[in-house]
């Protein structure tokens, strides 16, 4: 014991005069690199003194009482100790001082001194004979006084003058409502562009943001602003001057101030530059104001708040299926979002279930779910919904009367319900609502009309003018194909209910009037056109559509194709021709198209034996946008040994005429034959050899595109 | 199968087992401790992601996408140029196109007349918005809508403008965005696909569109856009089989989970584990399908609004319905592609019937939405992969004229979802060829689509390869303007 206290007494000396050198000389004083972090501990090792001080004040009274050399040697290792750390403060503290010149304040010479005389004020304590108490109890109460001196002037340079009893006068203006712009708005843009240089530890150009009080000392180059002239402020000059600029701030390469930043800090600055003025205190109308609340709603855009608790989240587990889904709203919202899906699955038991989670449901989303009146009063219970979804449900009137209790919502969508003007007397009872859905049901629009004018927060919607007349589309072949066999059944359809489809089959145009109402599939006899039109009340008249039903005719046993397709467009050689598959006219890529270009198409189609032929229908699309045209000619032969062919019939197909240029169809040629039996038939068409004028591609070879060839006994 | 030591082992593939490993090695050299986020495990990167939930408050839901493939002129629908027309037939000067690159379709020009739109432009709601006569019924609910007139893109070939569109990279193997937000917000209605996709195609010249635009790229399977038939009926294959009942096609799943079980315990592959979920699903939707794509109750007055299409199956009007159907049932991204506008030439005889087949179904889904109180949940965008240039491809005469491929400048719309209504943001130049107020790149578009979902773009990430990917990959800015 007797050694330790030897030890400490030299030790205290030693930082006795160290601290007296410091003291005296501290103008000559430069602190090397490497001792900075000394300074640095200075708020950590400062609260020790203050703390053992203390504890030895309050034990004072009770060791007098007790009087045995162990508690005495005890109390006095203890006062030494404080000492020792109080002279270890004052020392650091003298460094930091060093490192942070801006605190060159009236402040720190206070709280330098007094802590000093503390330091000394204990030294004096600890070396005090016993025996003369008035000296002794002079010296405590001394060092007490000397310590809140101390304590308080440390904690004002830390925390800011107003830390410990804030300005009552700037307290008027803080609105109840939220902190003051200072707070809410400058310092997260201090703390996330300048904070990482202008920090206690860094303070680049002796400049310290962190605190209210060194921001308004300002750094090296004089104070920030000048209060209410944001434009010749340092600050804003700084932040303003180009990238390049040495000055500019934040320097090249760190986080830029966004616009809006930039101009809050302008307005804060012009308004006054208040470290507790809220953003209600400013006029509706102020820039300050305008800048904050925009601030605000882009903020509130993605941050929604509410005042209760989480669900459990193995409740929420448990409550979960596939057709239940009850999910927070975002990560971390105590708020859920509730959908339940698929009608046939449907059961109130899902409802109940919800009630686990009853407070923090504020979406309920139920679409076309056999949602019953008699379930309204679970969903009476949500008391947080806020948006409710009921379109399609079998809601009624008195189902909605149990909305009642829902204070907050906001957002009621009833469309395709039973509901009627009755919903009114809940409308008014809803304080927050601000939208209502109510299109498809008997709500009429005049009702609407005047619900809108009455209650002007909410927003209504019903339908738009739905009855506009338009044209109904075109009636649609049912059957597979175009190609038929003999006597097959000919079906047409239209999607629409209650469409009347008028048909021909005399190359007629079907209308109101003309042509036969379709009752069922009916028969044609041979290939025709089938000609259609579909009508209903309230609908203009489809434009007439006509289907070219090929009967499939005389089948070859086989076809050998003379020429080579174009390699683009081979389709399926020579089987493409005669399979009774037709190409589809919107693509040409079609497998059952297959198409000329360098020459003409030449095949052969071989029968079983001679058979007597009399009509040929050659079929081709068009398309001359794409270069695709007609055959030039066509020229069908016969011959029994397949050597010598005979010229059966040739067809010279007029020019095509620049004014159908836009036409996008399938063509056939028929082709008249006399009926003279032949084994071997010969197929020979020509592509157009030399595009016109009138065309983009003129002078080019067109495209000869073919799909079938029927053969007609 | 549940085992702690299977459950382990399909998650431990060779690049996580190389992780970890350096997660052990790492730890042990003191110094390196002091590099932050260092040796943080792959793993975890996303894991906060898994949830399926959105990172804040989302202001859509769910997303119906109306592609319009190969790219529909803005010069005749949105962006009206008076100044065009008045320079009927002259040269575009250089100083405009500034070095644009050309397509191989018009880099043998000599010229590059320019033309103005052949159809009339009027304004039309509060807002005063110009559209072009080819659009009636859009015209009449422009005050719902978002007009973005400023869009650009990378890209001046479809395919690789559009895979950009849709995946974030021209190349074609990352995530689709319907991919993207199934992963970052999982499936709303555990009976349907997150991600639907529906075809269609107009009269005019048609570009394909191919799986690789819904695909789910790097991540898992059940991420993948499922593609619709354009048949009565919707889903392929999904009815039982006459004779099979649903006792027993319960069973024979039963029985062949249990068979991929015993597959599972020998390899270990999570593919397997992916295509159970995938039957399972495929079983949910023998119900969900039939009852949400039954089209047929829907009220005279919806379909008058849809046109008489609307019923008939693999038209765009009947997808544009069936996309609000499945919307509702909380089907994330509903993706569809209506193929046929690249109008390179005879755009005065391609472009109305295109228009046709879109206007008026297009309009209908956002009024129809919005009739509903669902416009604010549902985010509909509509527009292509690029523009079309303000100069003539091929022959230019007063009723006759084509357009190329222009990627500095073109425009779509969106509407719902947390988009302003009736605005119209960006603007370009009197030409209609470049951009000068407020562009918005296909990676802010992304970012912005997503930050209406909840979701920041920039937390959205999946590791493969090595890195973390995004679907807006290292750039983005959301358009905070456009945004409610």
């Amino acid at each position: 014991m007797q050694r330790v206290q030897t030890y400490l007494s030299n030790l205290i000396f030693g930082f006795a005069v160290l601290a007296l050198i410091l003291m005296l000389f501290d103008k000559y004083i430069q602190v090397p690199a490497w001792l900075i972090s000394a300074g640095r501990i200075h708020p950590l090792v400062l609260h020790l003194p203050i703390g053992m001080y203390v504890l030895y004040m309050v034990m004072l009274p009770f060791v007098r009482s007790a009087k045995d050399s162990v508690t005495d040697g005890l109390m006095d290792l203890m006062l030494r100790i404080a000492c020792l750390m109080s002279f270890l403060s004052a020392v650091t503290g003298s460094m930091l001082s060093h490192e942070l010149q801006a605190y060159n304040s009236s402040q720190l010479s206070v709280h330098r001194y007094a802590g000093f005389a503390f330091a000394f004020g204990l030294y004096l304590l600890c070396f005090t004979d016993t025996k003369r108490k008035l000296l002794r109890a002079f010296l405590l109460c001394a060092n007490a006084t000397l310590l809140i001196i101390t304590g308080h002037k440390g904690a004002e340079i830390t925390h800011g003058k107003n830390f410990l009893f804030p300005d009552n006068k700037d307290a008027i203006n803080t609105s109840s409502s939220g902190q003051s712009v200072y707070t809410e708005w400058i310092i997260p843009v201090f703390k996330n562009k300048c904070f990482s240089c202008h920090n206690p530890e860094k303070k680049k150009g002796g400049l310290i943001m962190s605190d209210t009080l060194s921001l308004s000392a300002g750094g090296k180059s004089g104070p920030l602003w000048i209060s209410g002239h944001a434009d010749s402020s340092l600050i804003i000059k700084n932040i303003m001057l180009p990238l390049s600029d040495e000055a500019h701030m934040p320097p090249e390469g760190k986080p830029q101030l966004t616009a809006l930043e930039i101009d809050l800090l302008k307005a804060w600055i012009n308004s006054g530059v208040s470290f507790n003025r809220s953003a209600d205190s400013y006029q509706k109308n102020d820039t300050l104001r305008i800048i904050t609340d925009q601030m605000s709603t882009l903020k509130n855009r993605t941050i929604k708040s509410y005042n209760f608790e989480a669900a459990d989240a193995e409740e929420l587990e448990k409550i979960n299926t596939h057709f239940l889904v009850v999910k927070p709203v975002n990560v971390g919202s105590p708020a859920l979002s509730v959908s339940i899906f698929l009608a046939s699955e449907y059961k109130t038991d899902h409802l109940k279930k919800l009630l686990a989670v009853k407070k923090q449901i504020v979406q309920l989303n139920l679409i076309d779910i056999p949602v019953r009146d008699a379930d309204m009063q679970i969903i009476s219970e949500f008391s947080a919904l806020e948006k409710l979804i009921l379109n399609g449900t079998e809601i009624t009137d008195s189902g909605i009367k149990k909305l009642e209790e829902l204070k907050n919502l906001e957002h009621l969508s009833l469309s395709k319900t039973k509901v009627t003007n009755d919903l009114e007397n809940i409308i008014n009872k809803l304080p927050r609502l601000r939208n209502v859905f109510v299109n498809e049901t008997a709500i009429k629009k005049d009702i609407i009309d005047l619900w809108q004018k009455k209650y002007p927060q909410i927003f209504f919607c019903c339908a738009s003018a739905a009855d506009e007349k338009i044209k109904l589309s075109p009636p649609l072949l049912a059957n597979e194909n175009t190609t038929i066999t003999s006597g097959e059944d000919i079906a047409l359809k239209h999607y629409i209910k209650g469409v009347k489809i008028k048909y021909t089959t005399d190359g007629s145009i079907p209308d109101t009037v003309n042509g036969r109402e379709y009752n069922g599939p009916f028969k044609i006899s041979g290939s025709a056109d089938v000609k259609a039109v579909a009508v209903k009340e309230g609908w203009y008249a489809s434009e007439p559509i006509t289907f070219s039903l090929f009967e499939r005719g005389v089948l070859p046993d086989s076809t050998q194709l003379l020429s080579a397709p174009n390699i683009q467009y081979p389709g399926r050689g020579h089987l493409t021709f005669t399979d009774g598959n037709r190409g589809p006219i919107s693509n040409l890529k079609d497998p059952n198209w297959i198409a000329f270009r360098e020459g003409p198409f030449v095949a052969v189609c071989r029968f079983g034996g001679p058979v007597s032929i009399h009509k040929i229908s050659f079929c081709y699309g068009l398309q001359v946008q794409a270069y695709v045209f007609p055959p030039v000619d066509i020229k069908i032969s016969g011959s029994n040994d397949n050597k010598n062919f005979m010229l059966l019939a040739a067809n010279k197909i007029p020019p095509f005429l620049k004014e159908d240029k836009d036409q996008v169809k399938p063509g056939v040629v028929h082709l008249q034959l006399t009926g003279k039996p032949f084994k071997y038939y010969k197929v020979e068409a020509h592509n157009l050899p030399v595009i016109p004028k009138w065309h983009p591609g003129k002078g080019e070879a067109g495209w000869l595109f073919i799909d079938e060839i029927f053969f007609y006994k | 199968m549940n085992h702690p030591f299977f459950e382990h082992r399909l998650n431990i593939n060779r690049r996580h087992f190389l992780g970890k490993l350096s997660v052990g090695l790492g730890s042990m050299a003191l110094g390196s401790l002091l590099i932050k986020d260092l040796f943080n495990n792959p793993g975890q990167v996303s894991e906060h992601l898994m949830t399926g939930l959105p990172h804040f408050a989302p202001k859509a839901k769910r997303v119906i996408y109306l592609f319009q493939n190969g790219a529909p002129s803005q010069l005749e629908s949105f962006d009206y140029k008076p100044a065009l027309s008045r320079m009927f037939g002259q040269d575009l000067p250089e100083s405009i196109r500034n070095g644009q690159r050309l397509t191989g379709m018009t880099a043998n020009q000599d010229k590059f007349p320019m033309v103005g739109s052949y159809f009339p432009f009027k304004q039309y709601g509060q807002s005063g918005t110009w559209v072009s006569d080819l659009f009636p019924n859009m015209a009449k609910i422009v005050d719902d809508l978002c007009i973005v007139k400023s869009m650009h893109t990378e890209a001046i070939n479809h395919d690789p403008a559009l895979t950009f569109m849709q995946t974030g990279a021209q190349q074609g193997n990352r995530p689709s965005m319907g991919a993207w937000l199934s992963y970052g917000l999982g499936s709303e209605n555990q009976n349907l696909p997150a991600f639907c996709v529906l075809l269609s195609k107009g009269k005019g010249n048609g570009q394909g569109v191919y799986s690789k635009l819904w695909t789910n790229g790097f991540l898992d399977s059940k991420h993948q856009g499922v593609q619709f038939s354009n048949s009565e009926e919707r889903v392929l294959y999904l009815h039982d089989q006459d004779g099979l009942t649903a006792d027993d096609r319960r069973k024979m799943l039963d029985k062949l989970n249990e068979l991929n079980n015993i597959g599972f315990e020998e390899v270990g592959d999570p593919g397997i584990r992916d295509k159970i979920g995938q039957f399972e699903l495929a079983y949910r939707m023998q119900t969900a399908v039939p009852e949400i794509t039954d089209i047929t109750r829907e009220s005279d007055s919806v379909i008058r609004m849809y046109g008489p299409e609307c019923l008939m199956p693999g038209t765009y009007a009947s997808n544009c319905l069936l996309a609000r159907k499945l919307s509702e049932a909380g089907v994330r991204f509903v993706q569809i592609y209506h193929q046929g506008w690249d109008q390179h030439a005879n755009l005065v005889g391609e472009m109305p019937m295109q228009a046709m087949d879109v206007d008026r179904a297009s309009a209908a889904l956002v009024t129809d939405l919005k009739q509903r109180g669902l416009l604010e949940e549902t985010l509909v965008i509509w527009g292509g992969e690029f523009g079309r240039t303000n100069y003539c491809q091929g022959p230019l005469s007063a009723d006759s004229y084509g357009r190329d491929h222009h990627p500095r400048a073109y425009t779509i719309w969106m509407a719902g979802g947390g988009i302003k209504p009736g605005i119209v943001y960006g603007e370009t130049d009197e030409f209609g060829y470049n951009i000068i107020e407020n562009p918005v790149h296909v990676n802010d578009f992304h970012a912005t689509v997503l930050h209406l979902l909840g979701l920041d773009h920039e937390k959205l990430v999946y590791r493969h390869l090595g890195r973390r990917y995004r679907l807006t990959d290292v750039a983005g800015k959301v358009v905070d303007d456009i945004i409610v």
